[in-house]
């Protein structure tokens, strides 16, 4: 287990390296900077900024100085907030964009795989059509159009929840974080009903049936497992699309993560912020995939041994 | 395992089909049993056609600003159905125009998508060895990368245009049907046709254009539309965040951006293009599931 | 203990009631283009101490039999008739009252062990939840018993391979497992669908030997079903031959391998080939395919293929006529 999970890690590092590279080279090769928009600078000013962030360097001594910061989690200044290093905008922003994605993953799974499982179990019943529902909605209509028609719903006609900001109680999470868990609920309680229902058709639940142990025991200890491995394995691209759907839910909700920090860092052309942010996000989604992996060989015995 | 010996049956069954139907015709006529789906592809003409072609029924532009009539409310009756904004603006004038841009980055760049991915993909595949391991490793790189911050990324690069847009997005989404196609390449290559086109003097880039990637198509076609969807997500989910089309053009995803900025004051700005986007999603959706019913062999 | 119910045998003799009585049974499965009958109103007994075999091509419902008694019927699938055993009806019981009897005095064995037993449970853990469902030991005690039933089902070094997955086991171990976890808690009655066909023919015998010497132990009562008639030779006392949901004979061993009366059973002898045949001439076939059940069938179902059918063949279906000697066929041209 130990070696499959270093294994995976070792595996994972190409894709960090390239992301990390890919980021840089297409920052500098950008047109355009962050000090060429504004007012008219002189030649001189020009020279000495350049100079002070090392852009007149060539290409690869950037990037190894790049390295070097970030190994030391230094992700270098944010050109557009002169007085802050990316490394504390991040730090500022991460603890809040984290708690807001842990939920929304926490309620998604825990929601999509109970609606999941009891579809499947009493197929075309209330219950499966309501999940059918919720699914049909949570995966065509994307957060960005969800969002604002719930501000109206619940924070303008109703008034129950606040329509947006940040001050730390609940109630202003509850929104952010149930529509930032629409989408994957939506995939997750399909993926594990259609699991589930494959699960309840194999031979070796016929045989658990046979052997006259009890319906309980053949649904929630036979189906159950195997049904859980697919579900397992689109954690990593739920987690994907939770980091992905959180620059929308910032942005919507106004909520000071750093996914907001991404957007304004793309708009304002500020390299070393957007570069951060990517590499974070990605480490994330990277780490993520890392996790599921091992998780799978937990449950499947014979995936430990590939 | 079925639980009927359902061979006896099959069998039977087969022989009442026609013969000599090809398998995509078959699987298109299977398509157009399911109303569901063909309602919707129906539905999805009309959207593009009131999109392409409304503009032309409009005596004014996008842009031209109506000073009589700020803020109107629906009339549908009036010179302006569904309303202006508070520049004066015909709002369903707006909505169309801004269809016009997220249909066509959605199918073009979807196509594009597909069509570069099914080469690289096919002849990966296909050719198999060195070749194919390093393609495909390249691709499982980029996976690991959400595709989101890729196309940010990317469309830095090429610039904050309605083309750059597109490149960054046609750029980041090749790789599924790559992968698929690749899939598919694999098990088609030790198939007897293509030894006999070999011996049949083909070269293999005749092969591969002219064998494997037909025979793909049925699995592409499928997951082609989900494609649609995703582009036209995607295009939409950056335009709202002010990363996509830049003013003075609009799509639905920037338009919903500015409908979402007033929701205290005017809930149409927001509810007519987020309307029109939600029902070309559905509809793509239901498109895809009945593509998917009729084109994939797995699912019979 | 209650004196054994006796009734006369087929044979007519005195003997102890059957413990499984099945009357009339009939399977219908709810498809897309309509209704198929797998199962067509057979009937027959089977006592404790007897191997009866039921043998058919693929696709003549055999299986299915054994899914109806055990209450596995698919859920597009309606039984109907009678199954009883040990006296009480057993045909759609509830789950709760079948899984009394399932896996303790009834059991079965599947065909593919490699996916019918679950790959993500450890063997000793399949095992040993049958024991402590039905005797309520714990799963110390559960496990202990499971090593010994794996030690007389001959697997080697079981108590340290019972901790093992069942992707870990040759396919023939795994069979073996199957069977330990059919026969541990002694059942009266054993069902065994297809029990050598995924295995290797070097194994079949193997395995067909060690259930034979279990099942005698247990004196319990078996129902094999197999399309082999090599498996049928090996194991039956008596057999069934089955074609399109419907009994077509029935005889004791001896006296179907060496003459067999229905047109069908003469087809299955004469095209399997035998290690005393003549070299000379060519593997004799029965013509046509299987019949699609689809449908209400007019007559007999073999007649589409009998060499010997006439026309009340295709028009009225022949019933079951019992004859001495305990045989039985069905056919308008011959008697049992």
């Amino acid at each position: 287990m130990f070696t499959f999970a270093i294994r995976r890690i070792l595996g994972a590092i190409p894709t960090l390296f390239a992301l990390i590279t890919i980021s840089f080279f297409i920052m500098r090769v950008a047109p355009g900077g962050p000090f060429s928009t504004n007012r008219k600078l002189t030649e001189a000013v020009l020279a000495n900024l350049n100079k002070a962030y090392h852009l007149d360097e060539p290409l690869w001594m950037q990037f190894g100085r790049y390295l070097w910061g970030l190994a030391q989690f230094d992700f270098g200044p944010s050109m557009k907030y002169r007085d802050y290093s990316v490394t504390e905008l991040i730090v500022q922003g991460l603890p809040v964009s984290l708690e807001v994605g842990f939920w929304a993953m926490l309620l998604a799974t825990m929601i999509g795989i109970a609606l999941g499982i009891a579809g499947a179990l009493r197929r075309n019943g209330a219950t499966d059509f309501t999940a059918g529902v919720v699914a049909m909605v949570g995966i065509a209509v994307p957060t960005f159009v969800i969002g604002p028609l719930l501000q109206i719903l619940f924070g303008l006609q109703l008034g129950w929840l606040p329509v947006a900001g940040w001050d730390g109680s609940w109630l202003a999470k509850i929104q952010p974080v149930l529509v930032l868990a629409l989408p994957n609920i939506a995939y997750i309680s399909r993926l594990t009903r259609g699991s589930m229902i494959e699960s309840l058709r194999t031979n070796y639940v016929r045989t658990a049936r046979a052997k006259g142990i009890g319906a309980q025991r053949v649904i929630w200890k036979h189906a159950l497992t195997g049904a859980m491995l697919p579900v397992i394995a689109y954690l990593g691209p739920a987690t994907a699309i939770t980091v992905t759907g959180s620059v929308v839910i910032e942005q919507i909700y106004g909520i000071p993560g750093i996914g907001r920090y991404f957007v304004e860092g793309a708009s304002n052309r500020d390299y070393p912020l957007v570069m951060g942010v990517t590499i974070l996000y990605g480490g994330i989604v990277i780490l993520a995939n890392i996790v599921t992996d091992v998780l799978r060989g937990v449950i499947d015995p014979k995936v430990s041994y590939e | 395992m079925s639980d009927v010996p359902a061979g006896t049956i099959e069998a039977t069954l087969e022989r009442a089909e026609q013969p000599g139907l090809s398998p995509i015709r078959a699987s298109w006529r299977r398509f157009c049993r399911n109303r569901l789906a063909l309602g919707s592809l129906v539905i999805l003409g009309l959207i593009a056609l009131l999109c392409f072609a409304g503009p032309l029924f409009f005596p004014y532009g996008v842009e031209d600003a109506d000073f009589e009539n700020i803020s109107a409310p629906v009339n549908l009756f009036s010179a302006h159905p569904f309303g202006t904004d508070d520049f004066g603006r015909d709002l369903l004038l707006r909505v169309l125009d801004g269809g016009r841009v997220s249909l066509a980055v959605g199918f073009v760049g979807a196509l594009a998508a597909v069509f570069i991915g099914v080469i690289y993909g096919a002849t990966s595949g296909y050719v198999g060895g060195r070749l194919d391991n390093v393609l495909m490793r390249t691709v499982d790189v980029l996976y690991g990368i959400p595709y989101f911050f890729l196309v940010v990324l990317i469309n830095l690069l090429v610039g904050r245009t309605t083309a750059g847009l597109f490149v960054s997005i046609v750029v980041v989404l090749w790789l599924t049907p790559a992968v698929i196609a690749r899939g598919q390449a694999v098990s088609l290559r030790h198939r007897e046709f293509v030894d006999a086109a070999r011996a049949g003097g083909m070269t293999e880039w005749q092969i591969i254009l002219q064998h494997i990637v037909p025979n793909s198509l049925n699995v592409v076609i499928v997951y082609s539309s989900l494609l649609v969807l995703e582009v036209i997500i995607t295009e939409s989910f950056l335009s709202f965040l002010g990363l996509g089309v830049q003013a003075p053009a609009s799509s639905w995803g920037s338009l919903i951006d500015a409908g979402a900025r007033s929701i205290e004051t005017d809930l149409r700005l927001l509810l007519l293009p987020g309307g029109f986007l939600v029902a070309t999603l559905f509809c793509l959706n239901f498109v895809a599931d009945g593509l998917r019913d009729a084109f994939d062999p797995n699912e019979r | 203990m209650l004196s054994t119910p006796m009734s006369a045998d087929p044979l007519g003799r005195q003997v102890a009631a059957p413990i499984l009585s099945v009357r009339e049974l009939c399977v219908d499965f709810k498809l897309e283009h309509g209704i198929v009958r797998a199962v067509d109103g057979v009937s027959f007994d089977v006592r404790r101490g007897e191997v009866l075999g039921i043998v058919g091509e693929s696709g003549s419902g055999k299986s299915q039999i054994l899914m109806a008694a055990m209450g596995l019927t698919a859920v597009n699938g309606k039984c109907s008739g009678s199954v009883t055993f040990e006296g009480r009806e057993i045909l759609n019981a509830s789950p709760e009252k079948l899984d009394k009897i399932r896996g303790s005095s009834m059991s079965m064995i599947f065909q593919d062990p490699m996916t019918s037993l679950n790959p993500y449970m450890r063997v000793q853990d399949q095992l040993a939840e049958v024991l402590t469902a039905h005797q309520g030991k714990s799963r110390k005690e559960a496990i202990d018993l499971a090593v010994e039933m794996l030690e007389r089902v001959r697997i080697p070094d079981a108590a340290r391979r019972i901790s093992l997955y069942p992707h870990e086991f040759s396919g023939g171990m795994r069979q073996r497992v199957m069977i330990a976890m059919a026969l541990l808690c002694r059942p009266a009655l054993l069902f065994a669908d297809e029990p050598t066909t995924a295995l290797d023919v070097t194994v079949q015998a193997q395995i067909l030997d060690l259930l034979s010497n279990l099942v005698r132990d247990l004196n319990a009562a078996v129902v094999i079903v197999t399309h082999d008639l090599g498996v049928i030779a090996r194991m039956c006392d008596r057999v069934m031959v089955l074609y399109g949901g419907r009994v077509m004979e029935e005889a004791a061993i001896d006296d179907l391998f060496e003459a067999p009366r229905h047109p069908y059973s003469q087809g299955l002898m004469a095209a399997t080939p035998r290690l005393d045949d003549d070299v000379a001439h060519d593997l004799r076939t029965i013509p046509g395919a299987p019949r699609a059940l689809m449908g209400k069938i007019g007559g007999c179902p073999f007649a589409p293929r009998c060499e010997r059918r006439v026309e009340r063949c295709t028009v009225e279906t022949p019933a079951l006529l019992r004859g001495a000697g305990g045989r039985a066929a069905a056919c308008h041209l011959v008697m049992p």
